[in-house]
């Protein structure tokens, strides 16, 4: 593309045919090249991707549902991480951890119920809830969500979110730090 | 854009009788090299299939920090009325009732069942079976949809051999 030289003017010598050559000679044609044409192909191309990009990026939250399995559990089984079990309630979250290697009473101790801030649920307050959770377990990852019935979708992709990371200071900078990214979603058992 | 090079100028031609009859030539071939590369990298970059997605079926979803990127795997869609694989429907929503297929005793969409089951099957008898992403669906759901529904739909891709699930979201 870079031919130097090749558009508009039949006055300037063109890259693609006139001047000399790399081994001195000259050349015997002049040719310019007219690309307005393509120009405006191009920038009309342009136009209309630039217009429509925007609405195609998709981007996805990876989660599993339960399944049973005789070789696998989600269920931490080290003294530094635990497993956490997040209701999605009309009125708010309700918080429960599990785990093989804490007391019951250490399990109990982590549980929580978090009310709605407004009409809404509390998103902020959750992740403040699991990061210090993350801090005393620091290798615990797994969030088993369970929605009650009459909540939207959206509700649940927020609450992952809200699991997944939060921005911490580190050294004067700000970088985000996973709290809970393998995400199980479970029905309520009834 | 008509104001390129051309031995008669539009520019240079607009304004002739001012200047002169002056013909000014632009060299254009460096906005050439820009918009080709340009254009390129939006050509590359530029996932069409999604959007047909969600034009489609008037999907609108939920909105996400998540910052993964979509791997293409097998489709299950929930729109407002309609939960469809791969395109096609196999059940039909209205708010939280599932209508248009049975749902049996374990809470399952028969329908989507039998629907996943024969998908799984036939990539397993085309020697598709253990490729990464083979137990994995890529849901698409409208943010409005009930968790009732969503749990019924996951617990079906679980039972039929999908307990992977990629939730498509949108970048706010």
């Amino acid at each position: 593309m870079a031919g130097g030289g090749g558009g508009g003017g039949g006055e300037q010598k063109s890259g693609f045919g006139g001047g000399a050559n790399v081994f001195g000679e000259s050349g015997a044609v002049d040719v310019s090249l007219n690309l307005t044409a393509l120009m405006d192909i191009l920038s009309n191309l342009l136009f209309f991707l630039l217009a429509s990009f925007g609405a195609t990026i998709i981007m996805v939250i990876n989660g599993a549902v339960p399944v049973q399995s005789a070789d696998k559990s989600d269920l931490a089984d080290t003294k530094q991480s635990v497993t956490l079990n997040v209701r999605l309630m009309k009125t708010g979250f309700e918080i429960n951890a599990t785990g093989s290697g804490q007391t019951p009473e250490e399990l109990k101790a982590l549980g929580r119920t978090l009310g709605m801030k407004g009409e809404k649920h509390d998103y902020a307050a959750l992740t403040d809830v699991l990061y210090g959770i993350k801090q005393k377990y620091p290798k615990s990852d797994t969030v088993i969500l369970t929605p009650d019935p009459g909540l939207r979708y959206e509700t649940l992709i927020r609450t992952m979110d809200a699991a997944r990371e939060r921005e911490v200071d580190a050294v004067g900078i700000r970088r985000p730090l996973k709290l809970f990214p393998t995400v199980v979603v479970s029905t309520v058992v009834k | 854009m008509s104001f390129g090079g051309g031995h008669a100028s539009g520019l240079g031609g607009a304004f002739a009788q001012d200047a002169g009859g002056a013909d000014i030539s632009l060299n254009l071939t460096a906005l050439m090299d820009i918009l080709s590369n340009l254009l390129f990298f939006l050509l590359a970059s530029y996932s069409a299939q999604e959007m047909e997605v969600q034009a489609k079926q008037k999907l609108e979803l939920p909105t996400s920090s998540s910052e993964a990127k979509v791997i293409m795997n097998l489709i299950v869609t929930v729109t407002k009325s309609q939960v469809l694989v791969a395109d096609v429907p196999v059940a039909t929503v209205d708010g939280t009732t599932i209508g248009g297929s049975a749902i049996d005793e374990n809470d399952r969409i028969v329908t989507l069942l039998q629907r996943l089951q024969s998908v799984k099957a036939s990539r397993e008898a085309a020697g598709q079976g253990g490729l990464p992403g083979h137990d994995t669906i890529l849901l698409l759901a409208d943010k409005g949809t009930d968790s009732t529904v969503v749990s019924k739909v996951l617990k079906t891709a679980g039972s039929s051999g999908y307990p992977n699930v990629r939730f498509g979201v949108i970048a706010p």
